[in-house]
């Protein structure tokens, strides 16, 4: 189920809602939210629910043990053992293992040695790399102290399903909603109608009339890639790097916006990531979930920077490495990972020659860098990627895109959000009338878009 | 929220919003039919479209023929009413529903399906008219080729374990059974009509019950295309049919490939070959094959044309085809003389057997093709096993 379907605006979600605020205690809107999560995941493929519930119930269970008292710091590490080996394997098995199939396959041939490695027939679950984060990140903070287990199962299935970030993201650690699960009910709720309307149109119009109306003009040229020329290989680059941040960022701001009407804040996940002036800025820009959790649960326990300078880049670029392959089982996404983990370490090494570049040049670097990553991201095997390398940095001439008006006009109107605009939560979220008009009439636009129109699914569902 | 108190705030706006489009979408789904738009062509496409499983009835109440609209020529637009009714599997068999247990499956393309025309006015609705429910419509708007398997598959869900299956092959200009290049073209023509042209009718549609107030746009503006003054500006798509004049003066619109008809020397054998391949496979598996050969507007009326500086090099193209499938023992109905004597003799009545402003045969014709097809498939449906 998408939020940008008619299934989901015109059935699931006011009856969610509706159901919601009517229930009269709080284990009731436990079960009822965590209900909706199941329902939610179901409309994608019911039998992976079974998956998610094990998953929960491994972790849950996690939890309990390590509540109880008189374990010594030993045993309660072995007790993370097991959740976290479930997890991963889980998600290797059915993330990686053909993709680790392939690779053995191909290095055989290398090395003259070819192994046959047949293909699982899997499909991967939707969100699956999303809900492990849920369930990894909720048992170490456990270990870690940093949360109290919860006794209660219903409130953990509810933090672990909850719909409005089940699939896709943000990654809310269980601390982070810990006191808004509490309180399930007792949200301001008029306060937090409005907040969550206002991020939700925001976010729906970032889809609806930006994501995927560059995407409309771009993906046919991306198609045929090979007849791009210099000029068209940069305006689709453009183009997707647009659409990447308004795609995923207009999901989040939903997300954030459906957690309010439930009552639950659901922190940021976009910070105007292409105002960065430099690659770590970008990084704390730019999917802040993803990459705090990586910096807590993967850099630092691999040493961060305590450990000296030559240590501290061997950690940044596995941790790249690992966000690289998190994305998606493909080399492609490892190579992209590896080409932030090696702007990061420059980024390090070279701080303060780049801290005395005036900062207009900073930003615009450090966006062209990123746009260069997004061709590596896009591609879907590295001759495509080295077909646009080779297109953008070799000028070659070709006829003109199709519908290149069009694209220029969004491109500048995106440029001026992504580059100028406030982001969500720089706003205030309190509309005049006239600005209240224009939101209606976005939102009008989109619902009518949405009830025209094929759905368009999100570029993250896939990771 | 800042704002007066006298204006409803943001959150309930926005809910109230929400629900008067919920409560205009399910007032849509009690309309009479699911989905109507300005052109049988559109309905087609719409009918690609819906989802199998259950029956729809699709009406166009203002049918724009493709012809006209495509290249252009918008002084011969106009507009007939049209009803499509489809299958739990996604065919046309007409309100009646489909045909059970079936004695022969029709593998048509548009002809087949019946653009332009209503349930009733099909192909395989007036063969069933005249012979009994025996006859299955599996045709698509495109020209169907399939694997044996495929074929094997559709009929055997249809619920017929044996009998015929009857396939359409059109002698148009662009579509020639020489693989593998005709797929290239088909995949084409798919998309100039998947991806380019399905919205470009020029007023409010309403299509999966819903309400689409710029059908018009969504494609035309990737293309920079646009519609002025009801033409396709511009027009990459103009070539595409011809004005031709018969010997009455009537002035008709023809696919420019028709008349333009190239087919390699061994086209007939390349063809045959993979007929008689595809019979030999459909038996097998316990099938049996039959051949409709259907002639091009160009090609019925040649005789009848004012202007025959372009000769007609479909009649021999076809002559071949025919001859070699009989040699090889395939059953094959070539309609060509059916149809040309047929157009003759309406055409001293003042009426057409084709659509004067589309390449596709209308209600009449479809019917004197059907009556010859009826003709043909009896004794063949006698003997079949």
């Amino acid at each position: 189920m998408l939020f940008n379907s008619q299934v989901f605006l015109f059935l699931f979600l006011p009856i969610a809602y509706l159901v919601f605020w009517l229930l009269g205690t709080k284990k009731q809107r436990y079960i009822w939210l965590a209900i909706t999560g199941y329902v939610f995941y179901a409309g994608w493929n019911w039998k992976f629910c079974f998956l998610m519930l094990f998953s929960t119930l491994v972790s849950y269970s996690t939890g309990l043990l390590l509540l109880r008292d008189g374990w010594t710091e030993r045993q309660r590490k072995r007790i993370l053992v097991v959740p976290i080996t479930v997890d991963l394997l889980l998600l290797g098995f059915f993330k990686y293992a053909n993709f680790t199939l392939d690779s053995v396959s191909r290095i055989s041939i290398l090395f003259g040695r070819p192994v046959l490695a047949h293909h699982f027939d899997i499909v991967l679950p939707i969100g699956i790399s999303f809900y492990t984060f849920h369930t990894i990140s909720y048992v170490v903070d456990c270990y870690r102290r940093v949360v109290r287990p919860t006794r209660n199962f219903w409130e953990f299935a509810t933090y672990v399903s909850l719909f409005s970030q089940l699939v896709a993201g943000p990654i809310v650690r269980f601390r982070q909603i810990e006191g808004d699960l509490e309180n399930l009910g007792s949200a301001p709720r008029g306060k937090y109608l409005n907040l969550g309307c206002s991020y939700f149109i925001i976010g729906l119009c970032q889809k609806v009339m930006l994501a995927d109306l560059i995407a409309a003009v771009i993906d046919p040229a991306l198609a045929h890639y090979a007849q791009l020329g210099t000029v068209t290989a940069w305006a689709c680059m453009l183009g997707y790097t647009y659409q990447i941040y308004f795609d995923f960022a207009g999901y989040s701001n939903m997300a954030v916006g459906l957690g309010y009407l439930f009552g639950i804040r659901i922190p940021q996940n976009f910070a105007s990531p292409y105002r960065a002036d430099g690659i770590s800025d970008f990084w704390r820009r730019w999917h802040i979930s993803l990459s705090s959790c990586l910096r807590d649960y993967l850099y630092i326990p691999l040493g961060g920077s305590r450990k000296g300078e030559a240590m501290a880049y061997r950690n940044l670029m596995f941790t790249m490495l690992i966000g690289g392959l998190w994305h998606g089982a493909s080399w492609v996404f490892v190579a992209w990972g590896a080409y932030h983990g090696i702007l990061l370490s420059l980024n390090r090494a070279f701080s303060s020659a780049w801290e005395r570049i005036p900062i207009l040049a900073r930003r615009v670097t450090t966006f062209l860098l990123v746009v260069v990553g997004w061709v590596l991201f896009r591609s879907t095997d590295f001759g495509m990627a080295a077909t646009l390398f080779g297109k953008m940095f070799r000028f070659e001439t070709s006829p003109a895109l199709t519908a290149l008006t069009a694209l220029v006009a969004l491109l500048m109107v995106a440029f001026g959000f992504a580059h100028f605009g406030k982001n969500t939560f720089e706003m205030t979220h309190e509309w005049g009338l006239a600005m209240r008009c224009t939101w209606l009439i976005a939102f009008a636009i989109c619902l009518v878009r949405i009830m025209t129109w094929q759905d368009t699914p999100f570029l993250y569902f896939q990771f | 929220m800042s704002g007066s108190s006298r204006v409803l705030p943001f959150g309930p706006s926005c809910s109230l919003l929400l629900g008067i489009f919920i409560a205009a979408r399910v007032a849509v789904s009690f309309l009479p039919c699911e989905s109507w738009g300005p052109s049988g062509y559109l309905c087609s496409v719409g009918y690609l479209e819906l989802p199998s499983g259950r029956s729809h009835t699709v009406v166009a109440n203002a049918a724009i023929p493709e012809g006209a609209r495509l290249s252009n020529r918008i002084e011969f637009l106009s507009f007939r009413s049209e009803r499509f009714t489809l299958d739990q599997r996604g065919y046309r068999n007409g309100p009646d529903g489909a045909v059970n247990k079936p004695q022969a499956v029709y593998f048509g393309s548009s002809f087949g399906l019946g653009l332009g025309l209503n349930d009733e006015e099909t192909f395989t609705a007036q063969v069933n008219r005249q012979l009994g429910p025996i006859i299955y419509n599996a045709s698509q708007i495109f020209d169907t080729f399939l694997s044996a398997d495929r074929f094997t598959l559709m009929a055997r869900e249809t619920g017929m374990e044996h009998g015929w299956i009857v396939v359409e092959i059109l002698n148009r200009g662009s579509f020639k059974y020489t693989p593998p290049s005709r797929s290239r073209l088909k995949d084409d023509y798919r998309a100039i009509h998947d991806e380019l042209l399905r919205s470009m009718v020029p007023i409010v549609s309403v299509r999966r019950r819903i309400i689409n107030p710029y059908a018009l746009t969504r494609e035309s503006s990737l293309l920079n295309m646009r519609l002025e003054d009801g033409r396709i500006l511009p027009n990459p798509f103009h070539d595409l049919y011809s004005e031709e004049q018969l010997i009455t003066g009537r002035k008709v619109l023809m696919f420019s490939d028709d008349k333009q008809f190239s087919q390699r020397p061994d086209s007939p054998n390349i063809t045959a070959d993979a007929l008689l391949l595809l019979r030999d496979e459909l038996e097998r598996r316990g099938y049996r094959l039959a051949v409709i050969l259907l002639p091009n507007s160009y090609s019925v009326y040649y005789p009848l044309l004012r202007n025959h500086e372009t000769p007609d090099a479909s009649v021999q193209y076809m002559l071949d085809l025919s001859l070699r499938l009989s040699a090889g023992g395939v059953e094959a109905l070539n309609l060509l003389p059916e149809m040309r004597a047929a157009a003759r003799s309406e055409l001293n009545r003042d009426r057409m057997i084709y659509f004067s402003d589309d390449a596709h045969w209308n209600a009449l014709g479809c019917r004197i093709a059907a009556h010859a097809a009826a003709e043909w498939l009896q004794p063949l449906l006698d003997h079949a096993f």
